[in-house]
């Protein structure tokens, strides 16, 4: 009882902390956004209180903060959740919509303040959340509650600095602005950021879970196995590796370890066909006999411990020692493995060619899709732009109301007619209805033709063009920037797609890459360097798609003006 | 033109080169026998060896297993091939949802050629050879439809090394610590000793938790003695004395855990391969299956471990008639309707469950075994000689082995199957939910169990009644169609005389035509079409195999009848995601394109750096989101961060995001808020449509950012809110991927709490083919967002800015 009373005091407390620290964000603001009734010392003094406090709330030697105190559960999320989404949204959105008022545009020099003063917020925040050179330069930087409270007071000092007599300089307030920028950008990263680093992560480094922002691998030994020995060859066409278990004369049985599909297959091979590769194990470090040694694990056995030979010093090379947990620590250095890659792509079924099937099976629907659906959209968008003809209101009405139809309504009778077509367990029922216009996209087209002066048709027809002629050589290209867009979200829209190819395809061979990760996904979920490794790898020609149609982005902006008139 | 057409250019030219990479002929001279379900892994070197044996019986075919390729059978999946007409020549299925399958006709009935070579072949299979429980699991109304393989029995796993650790304490409660518990009362007992706690009362080991493993409901409810289908099978009974029973014990078996949601949280996804948290004694009791072995085999060779039968009701231990202590299943190989090459599959089950196949297939497995230092372990069949055979041959060495499949192959004798129906999977679904909804609290044990009773008995009413309505005449509703466009053409054709005078009028509208023909002819074949058949589709029962039948409101009623709570649940889930995820994704796309406005150099990177979450795509997202919800705060990057800050000042436990019923929602919200950065593009669109000199004038009168802001830019914009508002809700009451992804294709989430119209639609519709039903679904979702939507038009008038009319 006392134990609860006590902590929901402290959480009071800190309630009150942050609500100081908040006050102190929305005074800088003010000041920034060119109230000069605000001083510059009342933000710093009440953030400089609400950190106190919240340092002082957070600090284990408080008898509230020791770790036995109860948990409390969050009593009924449904009601609690929304308030603190909105709670969280609503600053946020405060947030941004005070610094419009004092980030100022154009001049120059900011970058470099902004940079440095990014960096050193980012060095103290790990300062304070660790306390050790060592384990920063290590990358194990978690952030903990004494890092918040630092990066806050960086953030309230930066800002007051910002507001008061040098902040009326431009570099400062840019500097400012990019901060901001910066921050805000950041939050979107990270979880890209952490896919990526946990995908070049070394799966096989026996190593700490949590955090661990510079990506480590273990330093290995390499070794050759008398008794099991490892020996590389070629099976179909494709690498293979496997252990030897049986030797006949000039072949021998090989049981296959890589790739995945084949392991534990006994496969004939013959002797000149193959050559010995070595096993590696991962370098540990460990008190053995007395003695500081290196050694390399052999063999990992259950419960974490681990079976090494010793490397060095002398008196005990080359001897085997099982060690225990907590007894050995591994030797890691900074550095990218593609080893959760290399095993992702491994365990693709061997008729996909290590998923290069689901490579092209998407590329080729992203084709057609974006393909058809700019042919198909501009198509009958100009002929709802510039054609009178009876019935168009009508037809133009219904097509804005397909808008709201939404998609699964209509899935189960079109699989009832691309069974009768034959379609089912092919690409086409996919990608074959775009040629036919997209509801939305013909809208946004047609928007766009609207735009297009006539007398160019006008000259078109006169000099003896024909519809179709104005249509392609005439037309099209005067709503380039609009296909550009189109093209890059099609692409986009139809790389994502799921629902489709799960209801229409079922062979392996024909999935495309979204549909394998799910499968994969279920199968190999719990392996998160293999899942984070396929969610790159599938996320990767999006990207690229990205970088080369970036500049359709930007005439997209213009696109907005046309439909939010 | 160029520069888009260069970059389509570019894509097709690499496609191309991949298709020429990837491109591969099939050879003429080969039969490709297609099985699907068998996945030829790591661990199946036998079954990879039978294969090729039957290959090289058989020159000429080539045996491809690939299954789904990745993971195992998905039901699904070979459901919509069969009646999309493209299904696999075998299947090697779980045999207990063959009587659902043969029932709609989706099986090859296999005794007609099962008399045609019992004479002839050697090979042939027949009831004789087989234990009683897998042959009529395979059967069904008196047909053979699928020739059981494997067999297996659940058995109690007890780690004896916990079981000294903790003698002591066993011994000072009267518990002998060198056997494991008989009883259900035992059980609790042992379990209550065995559990461990930390500092915070968290779980650190459990002792028994009773839907681990391979424990279920079903388990517990036959060994009560429950019979759910009684009698002709025509009903069926759960809301029983037996099943309260069995409900009963599962909540006790909870509560000494401390509450179900606890131990789930503590079970949840221990990553590593096989069952880590029983080989390392975080668990030290559970019910599993044979199987099982092979695990420990390979991953804890020295784990410590005794097998025995599963502990029964305290008043069922003696006594004559004792029902059943354990339920045995399996997989069965069936030759589905319509297969390419009937025959050469039939030659291909017949060999593959032949006591010479399984030979060949146990020889290969030991001889992996051997190769990797492991005891060989057979598997138990449904075939009787065979196991006699495997049990000679191939004993284990190892006592505690040998020991153990003893204990399982005694139990196959007396095992039964689960409950034969065509309603089977339905209950074990429906069990499954009301178990959840009971252990979760969110439902009294009798409210469950009838819901559940309800619903089973509906599925079995549909079906008794389906076959008595008399089928649908799709030609009326066509030729009412074809009608209706004739009339509209005439229509046309008609007004056209009257509006477009002169030939100059007459060229233009003909063209007119021409140019959105396609668009006619796209909205006929895939949207107006399709719309007018789903609703004919939703007045008739039609599983897509059997021709369709009439049903009046049969499908509507049950939707507002018996599946209401369900049907509510998912409406209710997707206007939650619809009412909270799209305002919330609204105000953060909008913040942030307020951010991006501004106009300092280098704006472009962190345009692009913003948009970078919406170009991941929504498979991945979800994947990569349930690791960083992850409820483990070293694992989770979210509640890591909310361990450290959240849990220090306010001392609130990180949530159990999508394991738990009051956080999934909100995690899919989350999800949702990390991509707004891709809607910042279209507000960032209005933005710039905002015109400088209101701007300026807001500014030199004084406003400060709030007030230009609430005055100006959002009244301007207006226009766009409405605009992203009402197609983001029509998206989040369509939402499928993620929950999808993040369920593990099963849909529901905990307690139905991620339940959505459109999984319920793919469920019924794609996973049991009821047609009719998933059509009505489907009008009612219709009807749900042309509603919703409306509703917002109506709002719109009294808060959209309208710069025409003041």
């Amino acid at each position: 009882m006392i134990d609860a009373l006590g902590v929901a005091l402290f959480a009071l407390l800190a309630g009150v902390g942050w609500l100081l620290v908040l006050a102190a964000f929305w005074l800088v603001g003010r000041r920034l956004a060119g109230d000069l009734r605000v001083g510059p010392w009342r933000p710093l003094l009440a953030g400089g209180a609400g950190a106190v406090v919240l340092l002082g709330t957070a600090t284990p030697p408080s008898p509230f903060g020791a770790s036995d105190a109860p948990f409390l559960r969050l009593p009924l999320a449904w009601p609690v959740w929304p308030l603190v989404g909105w709670a969280t949204v609503g600053a946020f959105v405060g947030l941004c919509v005070s610094a419009t008022g004092w980030v100022v545009e154009g001049g120059r020099g900011g970058r470099r303040v902004a940079g440095w003063a990014g960096a050193a917020a980012l060095c103290g925040t790990a300062w304070w959340s660790t306390g050790d050179f060592g384990r920063i330069l290590r990358g194990e930087v978690g952030l903990s509650a004494s890092g918040v409270v630092g990066a806050i007071l960086l953030c309230l000092v930066a800002g007051a600095a910002g507001a008061r007599g040098w902040g009326r300089s431009r570099p400062s307030r840019q500097a400012l602005s990019h901060l901001t920028l910066g921050a805000m950008v950041t939050v979107f990263s990270i979880p890209v950021a952490w896919m990526l680093l946990t995908s070049f992560r070394d799966p096989s480094a026996p190593g700490e879970r949590g955090s661990v922002w510079v990506p480590m691998v273990a330093k290995r030994h390499a070794w050759f196995d008398p008794e099991r020995p490892l020996v590389a060859f070629d099976y179909r066409g494709a690498p293979a590796v496997g252990v030897v278990a049986s030797a006949e004369g000039e072949e021998f049985v090989a049981v296959v370890e890589r790739p995945y599909p084949l392991r534990g297959a006994r496969l004939r091979v013959r002797r000149s066909d193959a050559r010995p590769v070595p096993r590696y194990g991962a370098v540990v470090t460990a008190r053995v006999e007395g003695l500081e040694a290196r050694l390399y694990v052999r063999e990992r056995l259950i419960g974490g411990r681990v079976e090494a030979v010793a490397l060095e010093p002398e008196p005990v090379a080359g001897r085997a020692f099982t060690l225990n947990p907590g007894e050995f620590r591994p030797a890691l250095r900074p550095g990218v493995s593609v080893e959760s890659y290399a095993e992702a792509l491994d365990w693709m079924p061997i008729g996909t060619r290590r998923g290069l099937v689901y490579l092209r099976n998407s590329l080729w629907l992203a084709l057609m899709t974006v393909v058809g659906t700019l042919l198909g959209s501009s198509f009958v968008a100009y002929g709802f732009a510039r054609h009178r003809f009876p019935g168009r209101r009508a037809l133009f009405a219904l097509l804005l109301s397909t808008l709201m139809l939404p998609g699964a309504v209509t899935l189960l009778p079109r699989f009832l007619l691309w069974r009768a077509l034959g379609g089912i367990d092919t690409l086409v029922p996919i990608w074959l209805p775009s040629f036919f216009g997209v509801a939305f996209y013909v809208f946004l087209l047609r928007q766009f033709f609207l735009t297009v002066p006539r007398d160019l048709e006008d000259a078109a027809t006169i000099d003896g063009c024909s519809p179709l002629r104005t249509y392609w050589s005439v037309m099209l290209p005067q709503v380039k920037p609009a296909l550009g867009v189109i093209g890059v979200w099609t692409f986009m829209s139809s790389w994502n797609d799921f629902l489709g190819p799960l209801v229409f395809v079922s062979s392996p061979d024909k999935l495309p890459v979204s549909y394998a990760l799910q499968l994969f996904h279920d199968d190999r979920g719990s392996e998160v360097g293999l899942t984070m490794a396929f969610a790159t790898m599938a996320t990767l020609p999006v990207f690229l798609a990205f970088l080369v149609g970036r500049r359709w982005f930007g005439s997209g902006l213009r696109l907005g003006r046309h439909y939010s008139r | 033109m160029g520069g888009v057409w260069r970059w389509v250019a570019g894509w097709l030219t690499a496609a191309v080169v991949l298709l020429a990479g990837c491109a591969k002929g099939p050879d003429p001279d080969e039969t490709v026998l297609t099985v699907w379900g068998v996945t030829v892994g790591p661990e199946d070197k036998g079954q990879a060896d039978a294969i090729r044996e039957f290959e090289r019986r058989n020159p000429g075919v080539r045996v491809e297993t690939l299954g789904m390729g990745m993971g195992g059978m998905n039901p699904q999946k070979l459901l919509t091939a069969i009646v999309g007409g493209t299904p696999p020549d075998v299947v090697y299925q779980d045999r207990f949802t063959i009587a659902d399958w043969a029932a709609r006709g989706a099986f090859e009935p296999l005794d007609p050629l099962i008399e045609r070579d019992r004479a002839t072949d050697p090979l042939t299979p027949t009831p004789e050879q087989y234990h009683a429980g897998p042959w009529a699991e395979a059967s069904f109304e008196g047909r053979v439809y699928g020739i059981p393989w494997l067999a297996d029995t659940r058995a109690l796993y007890w780690n004896r090394a916990v079981f000294r650790e903790r003698a002591a304490e066993l011994r000072a409660a009267e518990l002998d610590p060198t056997r494991p518990p008989r009883t259900w009362g035992e059980l609790l007992a042992y379990s209550r000793i065995l559990t461990d706690r930390g500092v915070k009362g968290e779980i650190t080991r459990v002792g028994f938790a009773p839907l681990y493993g391979n424990a279920s409901f079903t388990l517990y409810l036959l060994q009560t003695g429950a019979e759910p289908f009684p009698g002709d099978g025509t009903r069926v009974a759960l809301d029983t004395p037996e099943a309260r029973t069995a409900l009963g014990f599962l909540g006790d078996a909870c509560d000494v855990l401390g509450g179900f949601e606890r131990s789930a949280r503590f079970l949840a996804r221990f990553p590593g391969e096989g069952d880590p948290a029983f080989y390392d004694g975080r668990v030290a009791m559970k019910v599993d299956g044979d199987w099982t072995l092979r695990g420990i085999a390979r991953l804890a060779p020295d784990l410590d471990f005794g097998v025995a039968p599963p502990p029964v009701p305290d008043d069922r231990l003696a006594g004559p008639g004792r029902p059943a202590q354990t339920w045995s299943g399996g997989f069965a190989y069936c030759i589905p309707r319509g297969a390419r090459n009937r025959e050469l599959a039939w030659e291909f089950v017949k060999f593959v469950t032949s006591v010479e196949g399984r030979a060949i297939e146990l020889r290969g497995q030991d001889d992996l075994n051997r190769a990797r230092n492991q005891p060989s372990l057979p598997r138990l069949s449904a075939h009787r000689q065979f196991n006699a055979w495997a049990q000679r041959e191939f004993e284990p060495a190892d006592p505690r082995f040998a020991a153990a499949l003893r204990v399982h192959l005694a139990l196959l004798e007396s095992a039964p199957p689960r409950p034969v129906s065509v309603a089977g999977r339905v209950l074990w679904d429906e069990q499954a939910r009301a178990i959840d909804a009971v252990l979760r609290g969110s439902l009294a044990p009798e409210i469950a169990l009838r819901t559940a009773e309800r619903r089973v008995q509906a599925h079995l009413d549909e079906h008794a009644r389906s076959r008595s309505r008399p089928p649908l005449d799709f030609r009326i509703p066509a030729a009412l169609g074809v009608v209706g466009i004739l009339a509209a053409s005439v229509v046309v054709r008609a007004r056209g005389r009257k509006a477009a005078p002169g030939p100059m009028g007459r060229r233009e509208a003909r063209w007119g035509l021409v140019f959105v023909a396609p668009w006619v002819v796209g909205f006929l074949a895939f949207t107006g079409g399709p719309l007018l058949a789903s609703l004919v589709l939703s007045f008739s029962h039609y599983d897509g195999l059997q021709s369709p039948r009439w049903a009046g409101t049969d499908n509507f009623a049950a939707i507002v009848g018996a599946d209401a709570p369900r049907v509510g649940t998912a409406f209710g889930n997707a206007l939650y995601l619809a009412g909270l995820g799209v305002p919330l994704g609204l105000a953060t796309g909008l913040a942030v394109a307020l951010l991006l406005n501004s106009r300092v150099r280098g704006i472009g990177v962190y345009q692009a750096l913003a948009y970078l979450p919406s170009i991941v795509p929504t498979v991945a997202t979800a994947v990569l989101w349930v690791w960083i919800l992850h409820p483990d705060p070293a694992v989770g990057l979210v509640n890591g961060l909310w361990e450290r800050t959240v849990g220090v000042w306010f001392r609130i436990d990180p949530p159990g995001w999508f394991l738990v019923e009051e956080w999934a929602k909100p995690g899919l919200v989350l999800i949702g808020l990390w991509g707004a950065g891709g809607g910042a593009f279209l507000w960032l669109a209005g933005l710039r449509g905002v015109p400088r000199e209101v701007e300026e004038a807001a500014l030199l009168d004084g406003a400060g950012p709030w007030r230009r802001f609430a005055a100006v830019t959002l009244p301007l914009l207006s226009p766009l809110v409405l605009f992203n508002a009402v197609t983001g809700v029509i998206g989040a009451l369509q939402t499928f991927d993620p929950v999808y992804v993040v369920t593990g294709g099963v849909g529901n989430g905990p307690n139905d709490a991620m339940l959505v119209p459109v999984t319920l639609l793919f469920q019924n519709g794609f996973g049991a083919f009821r047609i009719g039903y998933a059509s009505a679904l489907s009008w009612l979702l219709f009807a749900v967002v042309l509603l919703v939507t409306g509703l917002q038009f109506a709002l719109a008038r009294r808060w959209v800015y309208d710069e025409v009319s003041p």
